[in-house]
């Protein structure tokens, strides 16, 4: 998944990713490597994507005002860029939820006709 | 550190963070680093998007959270407000969405705001012209307005003299005392003479005022001159451009005023007119600084810088009191009154209506927020659902308050914005209706200070209506919600909305009982009987100037030769030349006594010069006795005088008063020679006691140079304008008649203030009403709406429609009767506000409550009408599969 190459699957791949991004972020700030093992190691390795494509993402839904990102310190007590949800971002978490809660459903329906 | 830096040191810490991971692991340090560059993948677009994304404004703009903010060691101040700024912005942008996506409800919410609002905004600016916005004059603060008042005599605004200024002087309390008094003035020298309202003023009183020339110079010290010796005048801006084509060459010239010439030596600023419309001044003096028997002039002075209105009050009141021992004979029972300047023109009775206005308004925006609130409410139990997911996912009670006010602040700010609309509308409405031009001073405009009071009353009304739904919304916990049954919360919110409507119904009744009250007043003032048959009056006034007239003889001459002319005019009955014009103008005041009885007894009464044509033009009969001889009507020994019937029944009741004499103390005796009947002299309204006591004399004993003359028509007496003015013309062409209307258009012209308030409280009323009934349908709707499943079960179980319906009428009824009950007590403690505003109406008049009340629980049922019909047509089966 690169830039500029917007296909409904990039859209929809793209869409579930900023999803991801704003979920972990809910529970607090954390570095771009904390996010990236909070969702992609943690999903099972479902999500094929690479480590790097998660930063476009973190990029872009900053410059959109729905993360912010602060120079702290991390763990290892090494200079990290944490990440932490604005109150758009938590806004911005709702829409998409819903949206995808209405697109899973009804997938759902289609799939498993009750 | 520079952004491509910034993202080489993210992308290096991210691998690193891997590689110690993978090392953990077990990894070999050469495999540890390969798999994490495999697994974190190409590295180009990740610099790219930071490019794009996060470059500076060259590259694009510089979003929220930009290199230079991310650089920075913690959150700076800026920062948190950006956030919180981001937050804001955001929680419009969804307002505003919400909203629309209710267009009839937000519209109506818009709309109702929108008008009372409007409303507040037009009056608010009207107040302020007229009350609040700065006078043009330096340290306007701290001018004071000194007239006279005598509560013995029921004279309100009477003039000062020479001797109380004098005093006022010496008093230490002010920095300066100047003085002014109104004129007509008469211009001749154009085509036809002109009366020109003018003011002669003491030499001081503008450079006191701060206000200067655009050409030439004040007024000097040594010219101020009794009236009728002045040598210069100033003249007004638009005068000067009206009547002298704004000559470059006016200063120095000679123009004629009343029959002088006199120089212009300046022009004043354009748009100053003082004191309050008068375009030609004249310098005031005296050849008798400490005359005290003159009252004609009304005192302007400056406090003292560190002095305030008490000192003033102080020192006005002191002299009063050495006045009535000093001058007992003129000044007993008189009172000098000092107060600000703008309250010798604004008085007491206009200041009162005016807040009357203001509090009546205020209650019609009140009605409108509780109409929204209800709005709001009814759409809060609809959002219950978001509102709880939105908690859920960690919005705070705090944030949900805040979005649901956002979305009030966008109702209230599009309805502030559509209301500046309507006020303009209003104040055209206003314009219109206000015949007479006002005070120079007065400037009705939607301008900055109003704009901003707009703006604050719909950020005001916003939390008004915003905060019951707020903080409900802020209370919808998860809890509530995943128990899930609308009725659970319904009981609360109902409450609410049903109190909303009771406090709505109470303000409609107090403003239409305000409304009736007002109404009927006018209707009052407008049919009120004056005493005599006024279809058929024309009237007038005419100013006598120049040398000529300064014989009494020959000023008595010309108003008998214009009484006779006139009345022989075609389509003329009769005329006659009288001081005062009845339910206008109100006679000069008098003291009379009969003869042998001590001069403290003596009663104040309103005396009326006239020719002797005076009851035949007014078509009433004397009572008893003789009008005046010809010869007594230019005679100014004559010692004969008409009462009135009150006169004659207080000092001589019982008693034939033709033939017996009364004293006017400093003047003389007068016989009785006749009997009239009392006429309304003061306008409606104004009654004072003294001018119910009315006194007749013959023109020569006053011998006035201005008079009003009356013509009695045999048709329509407008046709006679034109005629009297050109038989004037032939009079005497020097002078200029004024004020030229039928009695008729002058009732209109003294009843404007009531017709005004009159039709504007009508409007609140019937908007009130209106207001009232929608927040009374919303609630009831909203109610059958929500309990449409228990309706369709009593209607399965057997209810008829009929009692279905008349039990949701009742609901609505039995809001609208809790809240008339609020509304009664209240308006009747408001109705006694109005005592002494309306006329001719009690304020106690249980039929101006009972008609509220009644049309208010007319307008309840028709609201629940709907509704109920809608609930007595459910369908059983429907209802049920509903939920």
């Amino acid at each position: 998944m690169t830039e500029g190459n917007a296909s409904d699957r990039g859209d929809l791949l793209r869409g579930a990713l900023e999803m991801l991004i704003l979920r972990t972020l809910l529970s607090g700030s954390r570095h771009g490597y904390g996010i990236s093992e909070a969702i992609l190691s943690g999903s099972g390795d479902v999500l094929e994507i690479d480590e790097g494509s998660l930063y476009p993402a973190l990029y872009r839904m900053q410059s959109r005002g729905w993360i912010e990102a602060i120079w702290g310190k991390s763990e290892n007590n090494r200079r990290a860029k944490f990440y932490s949800l604005t109150p758009e971002g938590r806004h911005q978490y709702e829409l998409v939820l819903a949206r995808w809660t209405r697109f899973s459903g009804a997938v759902h329906r289609v799939v498993e006709p009750a | 550190m520079s952004l491509e830096e910034e993202i080489e040191d993210e992308i290096r810490f991210h691998l690193e963070m891997r590689i110690q991971a993978n090392l953990d692991a077990g990894m070999s340090p050469e495999e540890a680093r390969l798999d994490a560059e495999r697994r974190f993948g190409d590295r180009e677009p990740v610099r790219r998007a930071g490019r794009r994304y996060l470059g500076g404004p060259g590259a694009g703009g510089g979003p929220p959270g930009s290199p230079s903010t991310v650089a920075a060691r913690g959150r700076t101040v800026g920062q948190r407000l950006r956030w919180a700024l981001s937050g804001l912005r955001q929680d419009l942008v969804f307002g505003i969405r919400m909203l629309l996506r209710h267009p009839l409800p937000t519209g109506a919410a818009v709309l109702s705001l929108a008008l009372g609002i409007g409303a507040n905004t037009a009056n608010f600016s009207i107040v302020y012209g007229v009350l609040l916005r700065d006078l043009p004059f330096d340290r306007a603060g701290a001018l004071v307005f000194v007239d006279a008042w005598n509560p013995e005599r029921g004279d309100g605004d009477a003039p000062v003299t020479w001797a109380d200024l004098d005093a006022l002087r010496s008093a230490g309390a002010f920095e300066d005392v100047q003085a002014f008094t109104t004129r007509d003035l008469t211009l001749t020298g154009g085509d036809r003479p002109e009366r020109i309202a003018g003011a002669s003023v003491t030499p001081g009183l503008f450079e006191m005022l701060g206000v200067a020339p655009q050409r030439g110079r004040l007024f000097a010290p040594d010219e101020g001159a009794e009236a009728g010796f002045e040598a210069v005048a100033l003249l007004s801006d638009g005068l000067w451009k009206a009547r002298f084509a704004a000559d470059p060459d006016i200063l120095g010239r000679t123009v004629h005023i009343n029959g002088r010439d006199i120089t212009v030596v300046g022009v004043m600023a354009p748009g100053f007119r003082f004191p309050e419309r008068e375009d030609l001044w004249l310098p005031l003096g005296t050849d008798d600084a400490t005359d005290h028997r003159t009252r004609n002039m009304i005192g302007v002075a400056r406090l003292q810088e560190d002095a305030g209105f008490p000192v003033a009050r102080e020192a006005a009141a002191r002299w009063s009191e050495e006045a009535a021992i000093r001058f007992p004979d003129t000044h007993h029972g008189w009172t000098l009154r000092a107060q600000p300047f703008r309250h010798g023109f604004v008085d007491a009775g206009a200041r009162q209506l005016m807040t009357l206005l203001v509090a009546s308004v205020g209650f019609v925006l009140l009605l409108a927020c509780a109409n929204v609130a209800n709005l709001l409410l009814a759409r809060a139990s609809g959002r219950r659902q978001e509102m709880a997911v939105r908690s859920s996912l960690g919005a705070g009670r705090l944030r949900l308050a805040q979005q649901v006010l956002m979305e009030s602040a966008v109702l209230g700010l599009a309805g502030g914005a559509l209301g500046v609309l309507a006020a303009k509308v209003w104040l055209d409405f206003f314009s219109r209706s206000v015949p007479e031009e006002m005070a120079f001073w007065i400037t009705v405009a939607i301008d900055g200070p109003i704009l901003l009071y707009t703006l604050s009353i719909s950020l005001v009304t916003s939390l008004l209506f915003g905060l019951l739904p707020a903080l409900q919304a802020s209370r919808a916990g998860l809890g509530e919600t995943l128990r899930g049954g609308s009725r659970s919360i319904l009981g609360g919110r109902g409450r609410a909305r049903g109190g909303l409507i009771i406090a709505e119904v109470g303000l409609a009744v107090v403003l239409l009982a305000t409304a009736t009250l007002m109404v009927r007043s006018f209707l009052a003032l407008q049919h009120a009987d004056p005493g005599f048959d006024d279809t058929t009056l024309l009237s007038f006034r005419i100013t006598q100037a120049g040398d000529h007239y300064d014989d009494p003889v020959a000023r008595g001459e010309y108003y008998r030769g214009v009484a006779e002319r006139l009345g022989n005019l075609p389509g003329a009955v009769v005329a006659a030349a009288t001081s005062a014009i009845p339910a206008d103008d109100g006679g000069s005041s008098i003291r009379i006594l009969p003869e042998g009885t001590p001069e403290d007894d003596a009663l104040y009464a309103s005396a009326i010069f006239s020719t002797r044509g005076l009851f035949e033009t007014l078509g009433l009969d004397l009572i008893s006795g003789r009008g005046f001889t010809p010869t007594e009507e230019l005679d100014a020994e004559a010692d004969v005088a008409i009462v009135g019937r009150r006169v004659a029944d207080r000092l001589w009741p019982g008693e034939d008063p033709v033939g017996r004499s009364f004293l006017v103390p400093g003047t003389g005796a007068f016989r009785v020679i006749g009997v009239a009947p009392d006429l309304q002299y003061e306008e409606f309204g104004e009654d004072l006691e003294g001018a119910r006591l009315q006194v007749h004399f013959p023109y020569a004993l006053g011998g006035y140079r201005g008079m009003a003359v009356l013509v009695r028509s045999a048709g329509d007496p407008g046709k006679l304008v034109a005629p009297a003015r050109e038989e004037l013309a032939r009079i005497d062409p020097s002078l200029a008649p004024h004020d030229i209307l039928t009695m008729r258009e002058r009732r209109a012209l003294t009843t404007w203030e009531a017709e005004l308030f009159g039709k504007s409280f009508a409007i609140f009323g019937a908007l009130a009403l209106l207001l009232a009934l929608c927040g009374i349908y919303g609630v009831i709707a909203y109610s059958v709406a929500q309990r449409t499943r228990e309706i369709g079960i009593r209607i399965a179980l057997g209810a008829r429609p009929g009692g279905v319906r008349s039990q949701v009428v009742g609901h609505a009824l039995g809001l609208a009767g809790a809240g008339a009950v609020l509304g009664v007590l209240a308006a009747v403690a408001f109705a006694r506000a109005l005592q002494g505003v309306v006329f001719g109406v009690s304020t106690a008049d249980p039929l101006v409550f009972l008609g509220a009340v009644g049309g208010m629980l007319v307008t309840a049922a028709a609201a629940g009408w709907i509704p109920a019909r809608r609930a007595a047509g459910v369908d059983p089966t429907e209802a049920l599969r509903a939920e």
